[in-house]
């Protein structure tokens, strides 16, 4: 690790001050920008931790939609009671994220923030079509994630809080790649009051829509339809620890599995 | 015995809990890195970011100039002092001389591989010692480079080290060409196969960590985490920084695991040493974990096209076997040993083959050398023999456990000389394997299969029987036992403990001979200036320095009693001896055994004993393993796997079951997800870090899961009756997982594919066969 300077604000304006005026970086639970730091691959001048700030804590619930503070630690909301009623997949995506540690760690708000292409957060603020509300602005996720580790945040933009609109139904299937346990394909299946959605994670370059398995849905919400939807492997990754068509076979496959899923949660 | 008095003794046989766990389990451990002197430096490695190059130039100044830096060091700086290199095997069985470039501790001239230490900055702190690290600037003129086998046996591949032909840094050849010929042309069937052992990294909790210092008496003292100090000693004294080896003492503290891996000297560790023997300050050096992956052993990485013949009722009639074995960029001392001299020892395993022709082939390629790993050369050999027979019986239509019965080598012909002139001692093969079937319930396998089918899962029966070899090729061991006038009976040896509770077994050798609690024996380990031996490798520890402690224990309790006959005036033979007394028969007169040592002018009896076992052990076992694949996913699950394990006497039962289900679970490891893989391409290696090495993890044991011994096969080697254990797991598990998914595939109509499975059977490798393949 290189020298950084370390500052702890309370509050929102006073963090986005600090970011702007240090050209600094924003630490929330650190489950990856610390471990960067660590190996000298990252080298902020300034960490500007967010986790003093109460207004980017809790969990509530506002009309159709469950806001969750991007300070919340997957932990939390793994254990949230009001996450767990509402959606419940949500709940089991956060408790599935790393270990124990990094639960207890790591933020929605880092983990969105961040946008790692394997990562399971991103993959659920999209299949969920939540909006992501920042200290300036709220996008929806569509809007909010770019490229590979990009973003739509600005200098000194911070997420505050995701509102995720309930869905009739959801799931959420990993299947880890062995080594980082992060996914090497994950799939969020939403049954929402808009439609089916269908987000895909690992697979390639950034998160996406499977577009054929929401149609396929759209007409039958069971898991042989999204079992049968062949996934063209073009724009997936290929990599140490599979190529592009097994990853396109796997997210029809946990697709389906993220489907039987919904229907055991909420039959 | 179920005697009360008997509670706290934990002789031998018995389940005695650990001594260390519970220091260890509480924080209290002190490896290496928890050695903090005065004044410690700490030590940075700069390393190449080239497979292959020249060093054109290396420019020190700015980094030598930064603040709390002690000294920035270069090979070449090295090689001016006189620092030599680590020594490999001088002679190969035939009396060639390996070909290799000298390993040195700091590359000299030319890297030969990514992660290559090539400068060593020595600073105040970690972070001061980065940073001059990386203001160090060198000059390279990258070269042509081969990372695998193929490639640098290749017509025209780059030639790697000066007269290595075809890159060939040594070979063997054993066996009988000519008759094997005949065999093979005389064969009803012949069944070949091209077997991969791939590449994998030991990967120990604590990586490497070495500590050095010189002492007033101008002496240098290395404490790391090892196994074999002694040997260290000398690869350190007499090779590196060639000095009398009496002024060098290396001590040993915990070690977070060793699996062979710590055997030897790293060139960092030399590196360390002469820094610290030079500046006259202590200098440290913790490996990062990216740091054991590029620069620690690894291990295997072997390709071999064996063939099998058999008659038409399935007898083995020979096996050919033509191994090429990567040894890295550096032909070390066990990178030649392990795969060509080591691993064919157990070519012909547990079966009576009548011929053999064998060639081995060590071949230099720009990667990390390759070094010993649980198992260490039998895991490649068994693992051929054993997808032979497998094949052998699903081609030819015979049933596999039949196969086997038919070709096994019986009792009736121990002691047996195999092909390659060893000699097994015990063995009763064919038992063994009936044991292993009735604990795994073979012929309950059906029904299971049939519940597997029903939840859309294809179930796979694996086995595997095998013997290994474990003694670590020399049978001495040297140790000290001093019975103290404190009341402890303090002993040494030279052997290492890395986390496999050595201690508490050799503690109990000791309370079995003299009869006292286990807590009153102190075991000292790890201290060159205490004593030499040969150390822990080879699974040998217990049989050669166990049986040293217990014939020492003897000959000390003997003097004992001479002292005692003397004190109470009676003849040797008219005391008996119980729980620390002597006593004269059919009286209350005696005398308690360190009131005994009380009365000597010495205060103690102290003895050091040096004994030989008589060979080798030969440990067996049946491995049984069932998976189940998902179609769907081509994820393979160990759903069952149990082992019967002869493994002689046992002293302590919950340590032996720990050593077995460790390394089968390393075993499973290696079958089903590790690979250390470099990229052909660039040399880069892919897998540097636990986010792309897939590691074994715990929860592989939940499942039915259950390895058993059987103790009523004395080793006749040793008066112990003895035998190794700590490599059994890792040689059974391979074969018994991969014959396993075989087996699967089989049933599943895949029976084509079952010849060309490859390790590690990764989801997508096996998706791809049930997908894709027709039969």
């Amino acid at each position: 690790m290189y020298e950084v300077d370390y500052r702890r604000p309370t509050s929102i304006e006073a963090a986005a001050h600090l970011l702007a005026s240090t050209g600094g970086r924003p630490l929330a639970g650190g489950q990856t920008l610390v471990s960067a730091m660590k190996l000298r691959l990252a080298q902020p001048g300034t960490l500007v931790d967010l986790g003093a700030i109460p207004e980017l804590r809790g969990i509530r619930r506002e009309g159709d939609t469950i806001v969750i503070g991007a300070s919340m630690r997957h932990a939390e909301v793994a254990a949230s009671e009001e996450v767990n009623r509402a959606i419940p997949a949500l709940a089991r995506l956060a408790g599935g994220i790393g270990d124990r540690q990094v639960r207890n760690m790591g933020t929605m708000g880092g983990s969105v923030a961040n946008y790692d292409p394997a990562a399971c957060y991103p993959c659920g603020v999209l299949g969920l079509g939540g909006m992501v509300r920042t200290n300036r602005r709220a996008m929806p996720a569509e809007a909010f994630f770019r490229g590979m580790y990009e973003t739509a945040l600005e200098e000194g933009e911070l997420i505050t809080a995701i509102a995720f609109p309930i869905p009739r139904r959801a799931g959420y299937i990993k299947f880890k790649q062995e080594a980082s346990r992060f996914a090497l394909v994950g799939v969020f299946v939403a049954d929402t009051h808009g439609g089916v959605r269908v987000a895909v994670t690992g697979a390639g370059a950034g998160i996406f829509r499977a577009t054929a398995i929401e149609r396929a849905l759209s007409a039958s919400f069971t898991p042989e339809a999204a079992k049968a939807v062949k996934v063209s492997p073009e724009g997936l990754s290929s990599d140490l620890h599979a190529d592009a068509e097994y990853r396109a076979h796997l997210v029809s496959v946990m697709a389906g599995r993220a489907v039987a899923q919904a229907l055991e949660v909420a039959p | 015995m179920s005697d009360l008095s008997n509670i706290g003794r934990f002789g031998i046989g018995q389940a005695a809990p650990r001594t260390e766990d519970d220091r260890l389990l509480r924080g209290r451990g002190e490896y290496t890195d928890d050695v903090v002197p005065d004044g410690q430096l700490r030590a940075v490695f700069l390393r190449s970011p080239y497979p292959h190059a020249r060093i054109v130039a290396i420019d020190t100044a700015v980094a030598a100039a930064m603040p709390g830096v002690a000294r920035v060091i270069t090979g070449a700086e090295l090689v001016a002092a006189g620092v030599g290199h680590i020594p490999t095997l001088p002679k190969m069985p035939d009396g060639s001389i390996p070909i290799t470039p000298d390993c040195r501790v700091l590359a000299f001239e030319r890297v030969r591989f990514v992660g290559e230490a090539v400068v060593l900055v020595v600073a105040e702190t970690l972070q001061q010692g980065r940073d001059a690290a990386e203001a160090v600037s060198v000059e390279y003129e990258e070269l042509p480079h081969v990372v695998t086998l193929e490639a640098a046996t290749a017509p025209g591949a780059p030639q790697l080290c000066e007269g290595a032909d075809r890159n060939i840094a040594a070979q063997t050849r054993y066996g009988d060409k000519a008759r094997c010929a005949s065999a093979f042309a005389a064969a009803a069937h012949v069944v070949k196969l091209d077997v991969v052992n791939q590449r994998v990294a030991p990967l120990t909790i604590e990586p490497r960590s070495v500590i050095a210092w010189t002492t007033a008496d101008g002496r240098l003292t290395v404490r790391m985490a090892n196994q074999k100090p002694s040997g260290l000693r000398y690869e350190l004294a007499d090779h590196i920084l060639r000095v009398p080896r009496d002024r060098v003492r290396i001590t040993i503290g915990d070690v977070g695991g060793g699996f062979g891996l710590k055997t030897h000297i790293h060139p960092e560790d030399g590196a360390v040493a002469w820094a610290a023997w030079n500046l006259k300050r202590p200098v440290k050096w913790i490996a990062d974990r990216s740091e054991e992956f590029l620069s620690a052993v690894h291990a295997r990485d072997q390709r071999a096209q064996a063939e099998l013949a058999l008659d038409r009722d399935g007898r083995i009639l020979g096996l050919r076997v033509r191994t090429l074995a990567n040894t890295g960029a550096y032909a070390s001392w066990v990178g030649l040993n392990i795969p060509l001299i080591v691993g064919p020892m157990v070519g012909t395993s547990v079966y009576h083959v009548p011929v053999i022709d064998y060639h081995f082939q060590g071949v230099l390629t720009n990667t990390m050398s390759i070094g010993p790993y649980r198992g260490a050369g039998r895991p490649e050999s068994v693992f051929i023999i054993e997808r032979l027979v497998e094949e052998a019986a699903r081609q030819m239509g015979i049933d596999r456990v039949e196969l086997r019965r038919r070709n096994f080598i019986r009792p009736e012909q121990m002691p047996y000389t195999t092909p390659m002139k060893d000699v097994y001692d015990v063995g009763q093969f064919e038992r063994i394997m009936d044991e292993g079937l009735a604990l795994a319930d073979w012929k309950g396998f059906e029904a299971r299969a049939a519940q597997s089918k029903a939840r859309g899962r294809l179930r796979g029966l694996g086995i595997a029987t095998f013997v290994e070899w474990a003694g670590g090729l020399t049978w001495t061991e040297r140790v000290t036992v001093e019975v103290r006038a404190d009341g402890v009976i303090e002993v040494f040896a030279a052997v290492n403990q890395m986390g496999q509770g050595i201690a508490t077994t050799l503690a109990q050798t000791v309370v079995q001979v003299f009869d006292v609690p286990l807590d009153k024996v102190r075991v000292v380990l790890g201290d060159t200036d205490r004593g030499d031996g040969h150390g822990s490798a080879g699974s040998r520890s217990m049989f050669t320095a166990g049986s040293a402690m217990h014939r020492g224990s003897e000959s000390a309790l003997r003097q004992a009693r001479q002292l005692a006959s003397q004190a109470l005036e009676v003849a040797p033979d008219d005391l008996e001896y119980a729980d620390a007394r002597f006593k004269v028969k059919g009286s209350d007169v005696g005398i308690g055994l360190f009131e005994l040592v009380r009365r000597q002018p010495e205060q103690r009896i102290y003895l050091e004993h040096s004994s030989a076992v008589a060979g080798p052990s030969w440990p067996n076992g049946c491995h049984v393993s069932e998976v189940e694949i998902d179609p769907d996913t081509g994820v393979t699950r160990v759903v069952r796997y149990s082992s019967v394990n002869d493994i002689g006497t046992v002293v302590n039962p919950t340590i032996v079951r720990g050593q077995l289900d460790g390394a089968v679970l390393q075993g499973i490891g290696q079958a089903l997800m590790e690979h250390v893989v470099y990229d052909p391409e660039s040399g880069q290696l892919l897998t540097g870090s636990l986010m792309d090495y897939a590691a074994p993890r715990a929860d592989l044991m939940a499942c039915d899961f259950i390895n058993e011994t059987n103790q009523t096969i004395p080793c006749k080697n040793n008066h112990l009756g003895v035998k190794g254990v700590g490599e059994l797991g890792t040689i059974g598990a391979m074969p018994a997982i991969v014959n396993a998914v075989a087996d699967a595939l089989a049933r599943a109509g895949k029976a084509a594919a079952a010849p060309r499975l490859q390790m590690p059977l990764t989801p997508p490798k096996l998706w791809k066969i049930l997908s894709k393949e027709t039969t």
